[in-house]
């Protein structure tokens, strides 16, 4: 019974979402951007004996598209549907409550995979990458950290009273983490001591982690990062569930 | 609620049971009050299976918050509401599949179009009506590509009627259909909405305007303050008032209020703007008012005569003054 709604709701909203100008910057148009732009100037850069910079830079372009839809979109998207009431309208009907948290995840997971499949594409393409890893252990754990950075958002929707402080939080929150976690300049360039603070950066732990990964780490060796975000995911979840909101006031 | 002794709760679930099977809507002593006023105050009322129920009152009279209350939207502080028999804040998916709901506030995406949104919502009900029929009787065919942000606001409005109807309800709660709505719209909501009584679906409404109150109302409930002020079948409620001419005088030396509220068969007089308004019912009121009138000295050219109607109460009851709203 509650297959149909889903279904019908999660085409609506990635209708919606190709339809909003500023997240589909975000998510397809600035990766591939960063991508040619740092690719260009770094790409070459020999990592260690097998690696070139280009190959672990995609997994800052992959952390700074998951960032970006948990920390920006998940808010804005919450927000607005409370403020406008749609939230309220859907309360009036049938529709199980879960049924819009739900499509509200599937859509951002649907629109990390197409962000991705586009960065990917664009990287073998132009710069010829090397993959060293376990593909279902990447995909794996780059999930496990949507899980925390999507529950992140809809904590931070929760708790901004409106479109626009949910807009100013995200953007904060996203701008902070993706300039000290070396999603943008990886963090190799970083003085001494900025790499010893963002060690503690949440989303330096996801671009860290999921370039070792892609190298052919293995996940056992980085069961601190891992430990860090489910810790997150928890305070996240917890916070999440208790500022959600169906109504405005 | 669940009671632990067995067979109060059976007895309880009977009672229900037989009460629910002519009540649409049961309101019992609803009480509502946010941090700086009581907005609704003890209001009880019930809406029978197929009749259409109006709720009037001023603004900021409580009408949204019972409505709101009603469709389990907010909790009540004391009373209790059955939709259907059912609870409504605890059975909110099984009631709202026969229970159709337009809200005061048109809430829809503005970048979503009119049958991408109709394809959503007809997906939330086990037995939709097609769209394509609702849509046409509320005016709207030919929008079904349209941004839901660029249609009017009578568009708007007409489209959330259409979302209320989509699971083929046996009772709609509609906060305001007809505002903002043309004379041409109303007259064809009111249509469809009478429509849907003949075919046996329970009908409450809440509305500022008295002539549809009047026209299709089966039960007028009239609320101000949080408190329901005047109840029942509106031509009824106007008898009851003796409310059945409305003479308008002008003012005049020689009258008063109260000398006018001693002729015969006067049931209100009311002194507004200059003139006075008397109201009254009886087979010769106005002939008999008229000579009355003429011994004191006033002509027939500052006497005006006409039916009296539900605005005529609602104003009586609720004063004229404009509402502090919150």
């Amino acid at each position: 019974m509650v297959i149909k709604p889903i279904q019908r709701m999660f085409k609506a909203e990635i209708k919606l979402f190709l339809r909003e100008p500023f997240a589909m910057f975000f998510t397809l148009l600035f990766p591939v951007i960063l991508l040619l732009l740092f690719g260009s100037v770094y790409g070459d850069m020999p990592i260690s004996k097998e690696y070139r910079f280009i190959d672990t830079y995609m997994a800052s372009l992959f952390a700074m598209v998951i960032a970006n839809l948990g920390l920006v979109s998940i808010p804005i998207t919450l927000a607005d549907y409370r403020e406008r009431g749609v939230l309220k309208q859907y309360q009036v009907t049938p529709v199980p409550k879960f049924a819009f948290l739900v499509v509200q995840v599937l859509v951002q997971i649907f629109m990390f995979l197409i962000s991705a499949v586009l960065i990917l594409a664009v990287a073998e393409l132009v710069f010829d990458l090397k993959f060293g890893g376990n593909v279902l252990i990447v995909s794996g754990f780059l999930l496990f950290s949507m899980a925390m950075l999507y529950a992140v958002g809809f904590a931070i929707g929760g708790l901004a009273s409106t479109v626009r402080t949910a807009q100013t939080a995200g953007m904060a929150v996203f701008f902070v983490l993706f300039f000290t976690s070396g999603a943008a300049i990886p963090r190799g360039e970083f003085p001494k001591w900025l790499q010893v603070v963002t060690d503690y950066v949440p989303l330096s732990h996801v671009v860290d982690v999921t370039s070792a990964l892609w190298m052919g780490d293995a996940i056992g060796k980085h069961t601190d990062s891992l430990i860090l975000i489910t810790v997150l995911l928890v305070i996240a979840l917890v916070v999440a569930k208790w500022k959600f909101r169906w109504q405005s006031s | 609620m669940q009671s632990v002794n067995t067979s109060a709760s059976s007895s309880e679930e009977n009672r229900e049971h037989t009460e629910w099977q002519e009540l649409a809507v049961e309101v019992q002593h609803l009480h509502k009050a946010y941090e700086d006023h009581v907005a609704v105050d003890d209001i009880s009322f019930t809406v029978k299976k197929g009749e259409i129920f109006v709720l009037v009152g001023p603004n900021g009279a409580g009408k949204t918050t019972a409505v709101e209350c009603m469709e389990g939207l907010r909790k009540p502080d004391r009373g209790s509401v059955r939709l259907l028999g059912m609870d409504p804040r605890n059975n909110r998916e099984k009631i709202f599949q026969h229970v159709g709901v337009q809200l005061q506030e048109n809430n829809l995406h503005p970048r979503q179009k009119v049958y991408e949104t109709l394809e959503v919502f007809s997906s939330f009900y086990s037995d939709p009506a097609p769209y394509s029929q609702l849509i046409e009787r509320c005016g709207l065919e030919g929008k079904e590509n349209d941004f839901y942000g660029k249609l009017s606001g009578g568009q708007k409005r007409r489209l959330l009627m259409v979302l209320a109807l989509l699971g083929r309800p046996k009772l709609v709660i509609l906060d305001e259909p007809t505002s903002g709505l043309d004379p041409q719209a109303r007259y064809n909501i009111w249509k469809l909405l009478e429509e849907l009584k003949r075919q046996g679906t329970t009908i409450f409404l809440t509305t500022h305007y008295m002539n549809e109150a009047e026209e299709h109302g089966d039960t007028l409930c009239m609320i101000d303050e949080g408190r329901v002020i005047a109840m029942g079948e509106p031509k009824k409620l106007l008898a009851e008032h003796q409310m059945g001419s409305c003479i308008k005088i002008a003012e005049c030396p020689n009258l008063d209020e109260k000398k006018l509220k001693t002729f015969p068969q006067v049931g209100q007089v009311e002194k507004v703007d200059g003139h006075f308004l008397l109201y009254g019912s009886g087979k010769d009121f106005l002939p008999m008012i008229t000579s009355k009138l003429g011994k004191e000295g006033v002509t027939a050219d500052q006497i005006e005569a006409r039916k009296a109607n539900l605005e005529d109460l609602y104003l009586l009851m609720t004063g004229r003054a404009y509402r502090k709203e919150t």
